[in-house]
């Protein structure tokens, strides 16, 4: 049976939440079944943030199984570590390598290396959604991304995000183009 | 019929706006808050109320059905044991309009205090419950709940779980509701007061009717037999339905559960049919427990299938099923990341110096500021439930530890604290309340408390409560230079008796929020 598992990973305030929504609405637009769950217990203040998006032929649970992911996004490369369990034998993890705030001290170097060691592909989600003229659109950026390997048609991408971002538009267009176009580097 | 993709608390709602609801109430706590807001912004008209803690929020509702119309009640499975006390004894009165209690348990904890199981409320109450494994069922379910609580005249609970509430897939919705009840006032004091020659009938008829549940729930299309294999059957209830469901070969036998009490018959028939049987339930053994008093062939959590605690997932259904599974190994020595306070947070600045005053002892309450227990905090010592912050105080106070200092939010100190200050003040402890006010309940969203000055809202202040107790009390502005906090705090620390201090600082938050 056909079936695509999708796990968000990131932080508080990073669009994880719209960047399942926004999955879940283009598979179900293409007429797949998908189910999608949260975890956002303390997002508010700076708590991790687990989305995942189930979408297949005919769904069941909402969760997804460690070691069955075929993607896992992550807006963050620490959080995208910290859900690597759930990704399946063949499953690609795309993770934005720029850095959310966190108190706590750490070699970033040291993470990014052991990220690259795992095959995660790093793309710089923030910097590209600056570069678009929205620093919130790093969600969007990782949407572009793995639009690459979805088996969805570009022009439904771009209809769902029409009809469901109202604000900034062409930027998060835009956004959605170059972390389309920096993931075609890398894959 | 149309379709929308709902969440299993959206789907609630909707279940209960067509079901003619007339009234809901509601105390915020997660995973169910987002109930009562789906129909706040339903744009249905339906009447809300958050209520000023759960108790209330269950007799509004009782006090609705009384006049014959359907109300909804929600709330988090640990709201249920403030609420236990009306919810009891409204199974003795019965009620009149539909009353449908929707409880969030949170297995394994994601944002709560502990994960009991509120199926043992309906069976401690003996009403009738009800579990969803879907959104879509979570609608049907809420319909059909009101209908049941008419037939029988008894609460009906609706017992949901953090995966259900979050949970989204596309729902089927009827096209329009069904219209709301008559008002009218029936009194029957020999029902309505349950003085003990009335209550002792009244315990009566409700026995009485437990034949009539265990028919309903025998009946109820909510619970259903796929009978397959003889070697081996799944017994599942609620999103452990669907957890099982994901690994089913096909041939094993299935048996779906989705009302309480259980339907015995359905059970034993199953039973007889099946050999090896796996029980596969989010909370505790309770269906488990039912049937391994039939027959030595039940696994489940207690010979140890699956562990005691935490949640159900499809991962301890592969495992129990022996299917393959190896996951990766985690990635070790991650920099942790600990929730925190917003930045520019008030309870920043508050926290840092009451950590330098360093009282004896913290006892603390539920709210955003409980995160002070973490670093760089670390100023607070205890936590427990809703309002125990100043309950606890007194108690250490009253067996003689130093000037206790109770730290609670607005919204706590209207749930639960102010009993306990009204003792702090008839019994003249000595204690600090710091009450951590930040005009609303952060940490679940945004709610309102009673104090705020929304729309058609009278404002109760809490000056107006202090005043009115006649303890000492002072507003401190969080924002102000440290020295002047820290003078602040000892001033209060050496006044004798009960004093309570204010910080106030609207949450920043929910500012942000809003002005987008
Ligand atoms: C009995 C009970 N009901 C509801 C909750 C859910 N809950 C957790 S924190 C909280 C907020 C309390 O608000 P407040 O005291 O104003 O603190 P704030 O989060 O605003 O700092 C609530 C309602 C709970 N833990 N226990």
């Amino acid at each position: 049976m056909k079936k695509i598992d999708v796990v968000i990973a990131g932080v508080g305030g990073q669009g994880n939440l719209l960047l399942a929504k926004l999955i879940t609405l283009t598979a179900l637009a293409e007429g797949w079944a998908v189910k999608r769950s949260e975890i956002k217990g303390l997002a508010q203040r700076g708590g991790s943030v687990l989305s995942q998006v189930r979408i297949g032929e005919k769904i069941w649970s909402p969760l997804i199984e460690l070691g069955s992911a075929d993607f896992l996004l992550g807006l963050e490369p620490v959080e995208a570590l910290r859900n690597y369990q759930f990704l399946g034998p063949q499953g690609k993890a795309i993770v934005s390598s720029n850095f959310a705030p966190n108190p706590i001290k750490f070699s970033e170097e040291e993470i990014l290396e052991k990220a690259r060691s795992l095959n995660f592909l790093l793309i710089p989600a923030l910097d590209l959604a600056k570069k678009a003229g929205s620093p919130q659109s790093a969600n969007i950026v990782i949407l572009g991304a793995v639009s690459h390997f979805l088996p969805f048609a570009l022009s439904t991408y771009e209809k769902v995000l029409k009809e469901n971002l109202k604000r900034l538009q062409e930027e998060n267009l835009k956004a959605f183009a170059l972390g389309r176009e920096e993931i075609q580097k890398l894959a | 019929m149309s379709f929308k993709i709902l969440t299993g608390d959206e789907a609630v709602a909707w279940g209960a706006i067509h079901a003619g609801i007339t009234i809901s109430t509601a105390y915020p706590g997660t995973p169910a808050s987002e109930i009562q807001e789906t129909i706040a912004s339903s744009g249905t008209g339906t009447k809300y109320v958050w209520a000023v803690n759960e108790k209330v929020a269950y007799e509004n509702a009782l006090g609705a059905s009384y006049a014959n119309q359907r109300a909804l009640i929600s709330m988090k499975h640990i709201g249920l044991n403030v609420a236990a006390d009306p919810f009891i004894n409204s199974t003795f009165t019965g009620v009149n309009g539909g009353l449908v209690l929707a409880v969030g348990d949170d297995p394994s904890m994601y944002s709560s205090q502990n994960e009991q199981d509120s199926r043992f409320y309906a069976q401690f109450a003996k009403t009738f419950s009800m579990e969803p494994s879907d959104p879509q069922e979570a609608y049907e379910m809420t319909m059909e709940a009101f209908e049941i609580s008419e037939r029988l005249r008894l609460p009906v609970l609706l017992r949901l779980v953090t995966r259900l509430c979050y949970g989204e897939s596309p729902v089927h919705l009827k096209e329009n509701g069904k219209g709301k009840n008559e008002l009218k006032l029936e009194k029957d004091v020999r029902r309505w007061v349950v003085v003990p020659s009335h209550a002792r009938m009244l315990h009566k008829s409700l026995n009485e009717k437990q034949k009539v549940l265990e028919e309903i729930s025998e009946n109820s299309p909510f619970n259903s037999m796929v009978l397959k294999s003889k070697k081996r059957g799944i017994i599942a209830s609620g999103i452990a339905y669907a957890h099982a469901m994901e690994h089913w070969d096909g041939e094993t036998s299935v048996l779906k559960i989705g009302t309480y009490p259980l339907p015995m018959k359905m059970i034993r028939k199953f039973m007889d049919y099946c050999g090896e049987i796996l029980v596969v339930e989010e909370g505790e053994p309770i269906i488990e427990k039912a049937l391994a008093e039939l027959s030595p062939k039940v696994h489940g959590k207690l010979d140890g299938t699956f562990p005691r605690q935490w949640e159900m997932t499809p991962d301890l259904v592969a495992k129990a099923l022996r299917l393959p599974y190896s996951p990766p190994t985690p990635v070790e020595n991650l920099p942790p990341r600990y929730p925190t306070f917003c930045p520019g947070c008030g309870y920043n600045f508050t926290f840092k110096a009451l950590k330098k005053i360093n009282p004896q002892v913290i006892t603390g309450d539920i709210g955003c500021y409980s995160l002070a227990v973490f670093p760089p905090f670390e100023a607070m010592d205890t936590t427990v439930c809703m309002g125990a912050s100043i309950g606890m105080a007194l108690g250490l106070a009253y067996v003689g530890v130093k000037k206790p200092v109770a730290v609670i939010g607005d919204s706590t100190f209207f749930h639960a604290g102010l009993p306990a200050m009204v003792d702090a003040v008839h019994n003249n402890a000595d204690i600090l309340v710091l009450i951590m006010d930040n005009e609303l309940v952060a940490m679940t969203g945004g709610q309102p408390t009673p104090a705020s000055a929304d729309e058609g809202k009278t404002p109760v202040t809490l000056e107006q409560v202090l005043t009115g107790l006649g303890v000492t009390f002072d507003v401190l502005n969080p924002y102000r230079p440290e020295e002047e906090l820290l003078a602040k705090f000892k001033e209060m620390l050496e006044k004798p008796g009960p004093v309570v201090l204010i910080s106030r600082s609207p949450c920043i938050t929910e500012a942000k929020r809003r002005a987008k």
